[in-house]
């Protein structure tokens, strides 16, 4: 059958029964973008979590301590006060640790160059944090101990707020007020650019521990602690060791939970990979559930349609259409309805997923391999739901669909 | 050469639970390439059955039927939908033309199922309709046509295979009677260019139309004779009227 014709002929038999068509492409449509709209989700929390792995340089070697309790490596739910500079000395002391890094900061805070200000994050780090993490500077230098044990007013850039504060002038030199306090500009890092989770590592600015806990924050508690250990197959024993020093530290009644988390890349990925093996899941079983209902509706729908049509079958067989030129036009129909259902699946779950990310706050990520694969699932159930139906209308006998 | 048509002894029997409903029975006739026939009778006398065999769009129980010197009362269903494609041209009664697509496009239809599809289609459709006086309205959907227009489309379609044989069930049951004149005016004409015409109808005033009646009746051949008042008739094709689509032929 010449395929321009059959082109029209599936357009013509879609348009000509709008409510019918209409009804095929609803059921089709939100079992697609349910499926998407997981999936975009999943891939979005996903996407995030890898994004934090890479931001938070976590190689094997890495053993990250965050203050305050809960699950994993999620935001902590109260403000937690009990990790401290003691903390950090008693963990110098652990064996199989090589480093320890302390970290303190503040969101949002505002910084004033001359004429110009910018809001940014500032960080209390020691100079060990370009060593954990493997940074650059792509001017001047990192904080040293000296700056640290003289509680000095220096600040180290990321590339968005010296480039808010200074364009394009060298920064190295200049003062920068925070909190009313000036700070003279030693380094600027290397530039990283925004992930593909939206966040941006190069906003930040970074001061010596020892000056942001007594100048800016007004705190001897830290938000975080990063280890670095020598021998990654002692890890499990090296966290124990961790944990067992903190909570004793902290004074943690035995029946107490932590008052801080400690996260290793094995528990991250772990964590990534089940919950990834329930959301498959589900996804399953959502998609066959909904799959299996719209081509159920399809195949009742198209069943009708084909009684509705029979003179038109009967028309096009006295013209010298086959058996198999009626089947081909009904599998079409119900192809194309599978196609653009998948279509509008699709694009309804993206629109939901980012009407969802709005309050989770991730992104949703759909990418085009999903988008492919929900396609093919929804052509395939319209074209097998529409098999029996045109099944039926091949074998109308002529003469009598003609009556 | 062998005759275009030839039935031997047709029958067809409808079963219809325990009673078998004998539609034709003992059915012989010839019809030679470039005839104009009517087949006529009452209904219920096996006119439609016996179009449908000779339409291959259903076999007969028994007896033989020869088209073209080939013998199809036996063809496969696939089989019999390539000689359809290309050896004959339906009309029917109520038109069958595609709602809400233009007369161009329907006039293609039957090209679709041709193989392989003639890259000239286009231009086929369009002589076509031209061929029945509708070059003009070429992008006109159904509904914007007249029935005397609609089934002179049907026609166009009919002729767009270049068939041997157009039959025509009621072309003009729906029409008025000047567009039925017309209508059968056009089979006339295309029957003098040499193209096979048969036309089942129940009325005598389109079989006078043609030059050969078979009456039919309980599923027998009551009679098969000349039309003779056939003449007279090609004369009373609407001269008076210049705008007619159709010029009477010359016999």
């Amino acid at each position: 059958m010449h395929a321009g014709t059959l082109v029209r002929e599936v357009r013509r038999g879609l348009v000509l029964a709008p409510r019918n068509t209409a009804c095929m492409l609803v059921g089709i449509v939100i079992g697609i973008a349910a499926v998407t709209t997981i999936v975009a989700m999943g891939q979005g929390a996903r996407s995030k979590v890898l994004d934090r792995m890479k931001r938070f340089g976590f190689g094997p070697n890495v053993i990250y301590i965050g203050a305050g309790g809960g699950r994993r490596f999620r935001a902590r739910p109260r403000k937690t006060t009990t990790l401290t500079f003691d903390d950090v000395q008693g963990l110098w002391d652990l064996p199989n640790v090589r480093l320890v890094a302390p970290y303190q900061r503040e969101r949002r805070i505002r910084l004033i160059a001359r004429r110009q200000n910018v809001v940014t994050r500032v960080e209390g780090v020691t100079p060990l944090w370009l060593i954990t993490r493997g940074w650059k500077m792509a001017q001047g230098r990192f904080l040293t101990n000296e700056d640290l044990r003289a509680r000095r007013k220096v600040v180290v850039l990321g590339t968005t707020p010296a480039r808010k504060l200074f364009g394009a002038t060298d920064p190295l030199g200049k003062l920068v007020r925070i909190k009313n306090v000036p700070f003279r500009v030693v380094g600027l890092f290397e530039e990283h650019g925004v992930s593909e989770g939206g966040y941006d590592p190069d906003d930040r600015s970074m001061v010596p521990l020892t000056t942001s806990a007594s100048v800016l924050l007004h705190r001897t508690h830290l938000d975080s602690i990063r280890l670095l250990i020598d021998d990654v197959t002692r890890q499990a024993e090296t966290v124990a060791a961790v944990r067992m020093l903190l909570r004793s530290n902290h004074a943690l009644a035995e029946a107490v939970d932590d008052d801080f988390r400690i996260v290793t890349p094995e528990a991250l990925l772990r964590w990534i990979t089940e919950s990834g093996r329930t959301l498959t899941i589900m996804l399953v079983l959502i998609a066959t559930v909904a799959l299996l209902v719209s081509g159920v509706v399809i195949a009742n729908i198209m069943l009708v349609a084909v009684q509705e049509r029979r003179s038109e079958i009967g028309l096009k067989r006295s013209l010298g259409a086959t058996r198999r030129n009626i089947m081909a036009q009904f599998l079409a129909e119900a192809g194309v309805v599978g196609l653009l259902g998948g279509l509008g699946g699709c694009a309804l779950g993206y629109g939901v997923a980012h009407l969802v990310a709005a309050f989770m706050g991730y992104p949703p990520l759909l990418s085009l391999k999903v988008v492919a694969v929900a396609l093919a699932f929804a052509v395939t159930t319209g074209i097998v739901a529409g098999m029996h139906p045109a099944r039926v209308a091949a074998r109308l006998d002529p003469v009598e669909a003609l009556r | 050469m062998a005759p275009l048509i030839h039935c031997t002894d047709l029958a067809k029997v409808y079963r219809k639970g325990a009673v078998a409903v004998h539609a034709l029975s003992g059915v012989s006739f010839t019809i030679e390439a470039g005839e104009m026939v009517a087949i006529m009778g009452p209904s219920g006398a096996g006119k439609s059955t016996l179009m449908h065999i000779l339409g291959c769009l259903d076999s007969p129980t028994s007896g033989r039927f020869s088209l073209d010197g080939e013998e199809v009362a036996h063809k496969s269903d696939a089989e019999l939908a390539i000689i359809r494609n290309a050896k004959i041209g339906f009309t029917f009664q109520s038109f069958h033309l595609l709602p809400r697509t233009t007369a161009l496009e329907n006039v293609l239809l039957p090209l679709a199922y041709s193989n392989p599809y003639p890259a000239d289609a286009e231009a086929r459709a369009a002589a076509a309709l031209e061929a029945v006086g509708l070059g003009e309205r070429a992008s006109h959907t159904p509904a914007e046509l007249s029935g005397g227009e609609q089934q002179r489309v049907a026609i166009a379609r009919a002729l767009v295979t270049d068939p041997q044989i157009l039959l025509a069930d009621e072309p003009t049951g729906n029409l008025d009677s000047v567009a039925g004149n017309e209508v059968l005016a056009i089979f006339q004409r295309l029957n003098a260019e040499g193209r096979t015409c048969i036309i089942v109808t129940h009325d005598a005033e389109t079989a006078r139309w043609t030059r050969r009646l078979i009456r039919l009746k309980d599923g027998r051949i009551v009679s098969d004779e000349p039309v003779l008042e056939n003449d007279r008739l090609y004369a009373k094709v609407p001269a008076e009227d210049p705008e007619a689509p159709c010029t009477p032929a010359p016999s």
